[in-house]
């Protein structure tokens, strides 16, 4: 029982760990993404700083989709890994380089 | 051989009918029900799961209901064809019915394998009774531990308490601790966690940015996480189905171990379980887009990151885990996250009950299932053993689904406000099956006192019903 345990907390924390990296960091990114298109909208699309409308940014939607290209490669290396995993390979992370090798 | 056994070899062998003579034998029939029970059961595991992948983003209009379903069934069927490479093994998590390769074991394979195929049919029986009782609540439970528990159930009936796998060795997770019992406690608190620290950060970074502005970019995003948790679903669950028959094709010799799954057997889970989540627990997908916490796009999108990435990094670790408790956890931890958004805890805790009890009670479905086919079987010969049980399902999920068309919860009213007594569909009703079918069930998990909101939309009416209304003081 206590084997068990300890093996369920040792996974647990990983999980965690990495969970809010990846799992509560693309909702980040994505957040930063929207914060940039309403600072290049300006205008209404932010809230009101001393009731003065913002002023538009050029760079704004630049940036959003530089961050959105970012959310979508993650996406698709998502979609990658569970295609590889489907077909039998294993992926193996040395560092943060994955490895794929077929089991 | 015992005398029974003797007995029941004999009836096998007497030639019946006609049907007999152009192969149709006892066993094929007996194996076709157990391909057929196998099959409706992957079509409950489709639409008891729809919700997970698809509940935030029909809840926040990402996606249209219909188009919500439609792509998740379409990504579970590219999913389950992905799968190439399937254990046969599924059972070996909680029982021992099979060895570590696959093979089923050789006491069971007496009388052309009936011993197997009756354990696949009753736990496939209590699995499938559980999952359409839960939808019928409008309660998500994790299909895999329903599937787990029925086979335990008509494990324990037919080789004893030893045939299940309570525990694992040393820090191997498995059994019914290491599999089922553990991740179900730890999953969804990490899913929580990760959940509830991204939106929080998400509400701070955009806190000057105007909400249509906000809505608007998290909704496109969140096609990309429904995709990714609908594809994952696809590879990970239609596999149990497959492997569950192939185990029974091995058993009657129909199949060859070494041959890994017939290309048929995937065709037929794939489409299956694409069918029943295209279908949609719409009861479910209310209850987990709407009844649990009032989710924003912001709220949606984090939710099934966090499930995604807790899906998808516990499977690299080995550490098994149910998909509906980890969307379940993400959802509340939304919730949780945001400033001033309340959380349902009645419902939570009505969800939190029947997790508990999933295993126990499709254990006890599945156990009576095989106490049934086992004496019809001695009387009467396996194949009307194998019927009674078949039969016993088909009244229960036919009763269930008639109960359900009461109060029929839908895409046309799956927006219906939460609290609103007037929907069709509402919240209230469902409430009113569960307290007819478990009659103290609203009494269970109602802490109407704790909860941020009024909470007692659920129970309340039930209350009434059970002539119970002095309690509850609801204001709906």
């Amino acid at each position: 029982m206590i084997g068990q345990l300890f093996a369920a907390f040792d996974s647990a924390w990983r999980v965690l760990i990495i969970g809010v990296i990846l799992g509560a960091g693309v909702p980040i990114l994505v957040a930063f993404a929207v914060k940039a298109l309403a600072w290049g909208a300006g205008g209404e699309a932010e809230l009101l700083v001393d009731g003065e409308p913002a002023k538009a940014h050029w760079a704004g939607k630049t940036i959003a989709t530089a961050i959105f290209a970012i959310v979508i490669l993650i996406v698709l290396a998502g979609i990658a890994y569970i295609t590889a995993h489907g077909l039998g390979w294993v992926v193996t992370f040395e560092g943060m380089v994955p490895k794929i090798t077929h089991k | 051989m015992t005398a029974k056994s003797l007995n029941m070899s004999e009836k096998l062998d007497q030639p019946r009918n006609d049907l007999y003579d152009i192969g149709v034998t006892p066993q094929l029939v007996l194996l076709a029900i157990v391909v057929i029970t196998a099959l409706a059961f992957d079509f409950t595991n489709g639409f008891h799961d729809t919700a997970n992948a698809m509940a935030t983003s029909i809840a926040t209009k990402a996606l249209t209901p219909k188009a919500a379903v439609s792509l998740c069934a379409a990504l579970n069927l590219v999913g389950a064809f992905l799968s190439v490479e399937v254990a046969i093994t599924v059972t070996n998590a909680v029982i021992r019915i099979q060895d570590a390769n696959g093979a089923p074991k050789p006491e069971l394979l007496a009388d052309g394998g009936f011993p197997l195929l009756l354990i696949l049919i009753s736990g496939l029986a209590g699995a499938i009774i559980w999952n359409i009782l839960t939808w019928l609540w409008g309660l998500p439970s994790s299909s895999s531990h329903a599937l787990f528990g029925g086979l335990v159930g008509s494990t324990v009936m037919s080789l004893g308490w030893s045939g299940v796998k309570w525990i694992g060795e040393g820090n191997h997770l498995d059994g019914i601790v290491g599999k089922v019992v553990l991740p179900a406690l730890f999953s969804p608190v990490i899913a929580c966690l990760v959940a509830a620290i991204g939106t929080r950060l998400v509400y701070r970074i955009t806190e000057k940015v105007a909400a249509r502005y906000l809505d608007v970019g998290f909704r496109r995003a969140q096609v990309g996480t429904a995709a990714l948790l609908s594809l994952s679903h696809g590879t990970n669950d239609a596999q149990k189905t497959m492997g569950v028959i192939t185990l029974a094709l091995v058993a009657t010799q129909h199949w060859n171990l070494d041959d890994g799954i017939p290309f048929w057997v995937k065709v037929a889970c794939a489409f299956t379980i694409a069918l029943g989540t295209f279908i949609g627990g719409w009861r479910i997908i209310r209850t987990m887009g709407k009844g649990l916490v009032e989710i924003s796009p912001p709220q949606g999108f984090t939710a099934d990151s966090s499930s995604a990435a807790v899906i998808l990094i516990s499977s690299q670790l080995g550490f098994a885990l149910s998909t509906t408790h980890v969307a379940t956890g993400s959802i509340l931890g939304t919730g949780l996250g945001r400033k001033g958004a309340s959380v349902r805890w009645s419902v939570a805790g009505r969800m939190g009950i029947a997790w508990l009890i999933t295993l126990p009670l499709s254990g006890m479905v599945g156990a009576i299932c095989w106490i049934l086919g086992h004496w019809v079987g001695l009387w009467a010969g396996q194949t009307v053993g194998a019927f009674a049980v078949t039969l016993v399902l088909v009244l229960a999920a036919g009763y269930m689904y008639m109960h359900s068309r009461r109060n029929a919860v839908g895409h046309h009213n799956i927006h219906d406000d939460w609290d609103s007594p007037a929907s069709v569909g509402d919240s209230a009703q469902i409430g009113v099956a569960a307290a007819e079918v478990v009659e103290d069930f609203d009494h269970i998990g109602r802490p109407a006192s704790e909860a941020i909101t009024p909470t007692d939309d659920i129970g309340h009416p039930a209350a009434e019903i059970l002539g119970d209304s002095g309690e509850s003081g609801g204001d709906t």
